[in-house]
Order: structure tokens, then sequence, then C-alpha cells
């Protein structure tokens, strides 16, 4: 015979459930591996990106992404500084993330914190603007005006009539925009919603 | 071709770009100047007096510019129509018909932009590193009339950037998401801090469709006789066909990068999403 049980029987079993130890440490640890399984599959995208690889291979990097036509490579058409390393920052940013858990009444509250487009877009300052993302630039369109500044250098300044210079060498390569951060962060949010939504 | 969404979204941006920065920022001045006769072969049989500022006000909706310039020559007043007077907002400048007497001394007051607005057709890079500009008669310059045609700053040039149809609504409604920048030349850091100031502040806000063929301006560069009782945006704005500044994001060239450009200006940019639900396919 089937044991039947009272509603209030339940939520009484599933308060004393949530408060156990055993319980909340088996928890937190296959969300945990459960969460580090999209966590790194979202780091390895990331990291397996043309457009993160031709900007971690500096100022000497092919242009693998495309985005330029083979012409020159994104660290220099955006116009970082040598030997400046903007993906180490933003790869700072990706890796952070808080798991916390709230136990109530009779469940627990799981809240994932990862970075949201917005902190991406800020730790991704344009070299020679303020308040310009140059990981928004990649999706959206970026100007050549960064190899234009990154050409400027007080050597090549000395001569003259170096705008005309710069107008000429910055032709010869168009930016076409293509998917990135955006395209990674929804799959990343998409997998962590899944995961919510999932009974453990 | 026939005009389509691109035509339409810049032709009603640029006119909401330019009512928006006029009126939030009151961003305009009234001057009283002389003009100067000169000869301008593009204008046939008409006789040219050019101000020192160009870019006009004509929109009835920003209150307390002078919408219809002042116009005295060696007899008094010289009212609009009278010898053929007609204004080019755009280049400021006055027209008259080619008996009118070359040597008249004419002067006026009329509303000058503080920013002139201009559709541009060269990319961000060229503006900023190849772009030589006529800058609007200031303080300490012999007055003179401007140049036409030429642009003048301060000024912001917009560009449309990307284009894309996300799926809405069932049914095919889409909403088209369009990237449009605006590059702002200034003269000084307070300018450039007020229109960007300005446009940080127009995120969600809504602007309404003039179509293409509702563009203000004649080929004189005067009010379009359609409009008989003159421009005004608000009365020209479409009420229900409208588009929205989803995200409006402000930014300005660095110091060090300031320091290397070929321009005695200050840059910023403005980048706007705009967002129109329509039916694309239909």
């Amino acid at each position: 015979m089937p044991l039947r049980l009272s509603n209030k029987e339940v939520n009484s079993i599933t308060q004393q459930v949530v408060r156990d130890r055993p319980f909340t440490a088996y928890l937190k640890k296959q969300l945990q591996r459960e969460f580090e399984e999209i966590y790194h599959q979202f780091l390895s995208d990331f990291n397996g990106h043309t457009v993160t690889k031709e900007i971690e291979g500096g100022s000497r990097s092919p242009n693998i992404s495309g985005t330029l036509g083979g012409v020159g490579n994104l660290f220099t058409y955006i116009g970082f500084d040598s030997g400046s390393q903007p993906i180490t920052r933003l790869r700072e940013v990706l890796e952070t993330y808080h798991i916390r858990y709230n136990i109530q009444k009779n469940s627990v509250q799981i809240i994932l914190e990862v970075p949201t487009k917005e902190q991406v877009f800020i730790a991704t300052p344009m070299p020679w603007a303020m308040g310009r993302s140059w990981a928004r630039g990649i999706e959206r369109g970026i100007s050549g005006f960064g190899e234009y500044l990154v050409k400027n250098t007080p050597l090549a300044r000395s001569k003259s009539g170096f705008a005309i210079q710069a107008d000429n060498k910055i032709r010869a390569g168009r930016f076409s925009n293509t998917s990135y951060m955006s395209a990674l962060l929804n799959d990343y949010y998409k997998k962590i919603q899944k995961l919510e939504n999932k009974t453990l | 071709m026939k005009p389509l969404y691109q035509h339409g979204l810049l032709n009603s941006f640029y006119l909401w770009f330019d009512n928006y920065l006029l009126k939030k920022g009151e961003a305009y001045k009234t001057f009283s100047t002389d003009f100067y006769y000169y000869s301008d072969e593009r204008v046939q049989n008409k006789v040219v007096f050019g101000s020192p500022y160009k870019q006009w006000v004509y929109d009835k909706n920003i209150s307390g510019a002078q919408i219809n310039p002042l116009i005295s020559g060696d007899s008094g007043a010289i009212a609009e129509g009278t010898s053929g007077l007609k204004f080019d907002f755009d280049n400021g400048r006055i027209l008259f018909d080619s008996d009118f007497a070359t040597g008249t001394n004419i002067s006026g007051s009329f509303t000058v932009k503080d920013f002139n607005t201009y559709i541009g057709n060269q990319t961000e890079e060229t503006l900023i590193t190849a772009g030589k500009y006529k800058i609007n008669s200031r303080y300490g310059r012999t007055l003179t009339y401007v140049a036409p045609y030429d642009q003048a700053t301060p000024a912001a040039f917009l560009s449309l950037g990307s284009t894309t149809n996300a799926p809405f609504a069932l049914g095919g409604e889409d909403n088209t998401i369009t990237d449009i920048t605006a590059v702002i030349f200034a003269e000084n850091l307070y300018q450039l801090d007020g229109v960007l100031s300005v446009f940080a502040d127009s995120s969600k806000s809504i602007f309404g469709d003039i179509p293409f063929t509702g563009s203000p301006l004649d080929e004189y560069g005067d009010v379009k006789s359609y409009y008989s009782t003159g421009y005004d945006y608000a009365n020209v704005v479409s009420s229900t066909d409208a588009y929205m500044v989803n995200d409006a994001n402000v930014s300005k060239i660095s110091d060090s990068a300031n320091k290397t450009l070929p321009v005695d200006l200050f840059v910023g940019f403005v980048d706007f999403e705009v967002y129109k639900y329509r039916f694309p396919r239909s």
C-alpha cells in the first residue's frame, strides 16, 4: 500500500532535508561540477575564438579572424599599444563567477553570478576613446582610426605630411564585423539558464 | 530606386537629431552681421550675399530662435520675396534676383546652430584624420562670408552602421536594429561635453518618421513652399510611426590620442542603437 503523506508532512520533510548537511554538500558539489563544465566550455570557446587568438598574438599576428580581409591584424587596427595585453584584462573579467546558496524555508535558492555584457564592454575600452568598447566594435564595426594612431609614432610624426601618409595606409584594410562576445555570452547564459531550470 | 527603409530612417534621424540638440541643449545663437556679396556659379540667375555663419535654424519648434531672418538693405528692411529674396539656411546666405545691385550694403539677423549637422559619406577615420573643415566664423577672425557647400565645424556627422532584423512577433514582425554613429567635432571641451551629455540622455527616446519626401529644404536651401506656414518639427513628424533610441553610448577621444590629431578640434562619438518594429518581408 503506497505511503500517503499530507502536504504538511511533505513540507516538514523538505524543511529538514534542505538543512541536512550531507544534502547541501551534495547539492553544492553537483552544481559546482555541472557549472564548471559550462564555464570551462565557455572559456574554451573564448580562448579558441579567432578574434581572441589574433589580438592575443599581438602586433605581428596574421589576420586569422578574416575581419580585415587578410590585411594587417586586429591588434594594430584597433590601435593597442605595443606590449599591452587587452585579452588578459577581458579574460580576468570572464573568469569571475560567484555561486551563492540561500537556504530558505523548504528550498535552496541558488544564485549564479557571471559577467554581464555591459561589464564585458566596460572592461574592453578602445585604447583611444574613453567609453567605447573594442569588443562591441568587433560585432558592430570598427573604424581604422586606431591604426592611424599607432602608425603615428613620434618617429613617424617627425616627417611632414603624416596625415596624408596615414590616410593611404588606412585604406588598405576594411573592417568586416563578426560575432564575438555577445554570441559567446548568449550561449553561456542559455546554458546557465538550462542548469537553473534543472532538477538536481 | 524608390526611397526605402534606410532612406526614411536616416532622414527621420537627421531631423530628430537636429531638433533634439537645438531644443534640449539650446544649442543655437542669434547673430546680427553684415552680408558679403560673392559669385557662385552653381546658382544661376541669382545674386548671392553670404553671412559669416552657415546652417541657420529654420525649425519653428525651436522657440527663441530667429526663424525668419531679418534682412536690411540700403533703404531699410527687405521682406522675403522682395527682389526675389530667398534664404539659403544650409549655406548661411541669401539670394536675390539677378538684377539686384551687388554693391548694396546688406545686413541681417538670424539664428545659427552651435553644431552643424551633416550626413557623413566618409568613414570615421577619414573624417577625423583627413577632413579639412571650414570653421564657422567666431570672435577674433575677420568677418567675411563662409564658403558655401564645404562642411563647417563645430559639427556632427551622422552615418548609418550595421542593420539586423531580429524576430519580434508571430506574423513576420521583426525588430530592425540599426546602429547609427555621430562623430562630433567641437571647438572646446565644454561644447563637446555638452553635446555628449544631451545625447547620453536620449536613450529610450522615441522619434517619429518623416518620409524622405518630407525633407524641409528645397534646392536653394530655403524652406519648401510645401510648408506654407513654415517648418515645425513637431507638426511634421509622425505621431504613430515611431523609432526608438534603445541605447545611446557616448565617448570621446582620449587626451593622448587627441594630441596626435591633425585637426585642432575636440572629437567625440555617440553610438546610437535604433529599434523599429516592422514587417520587412511584407
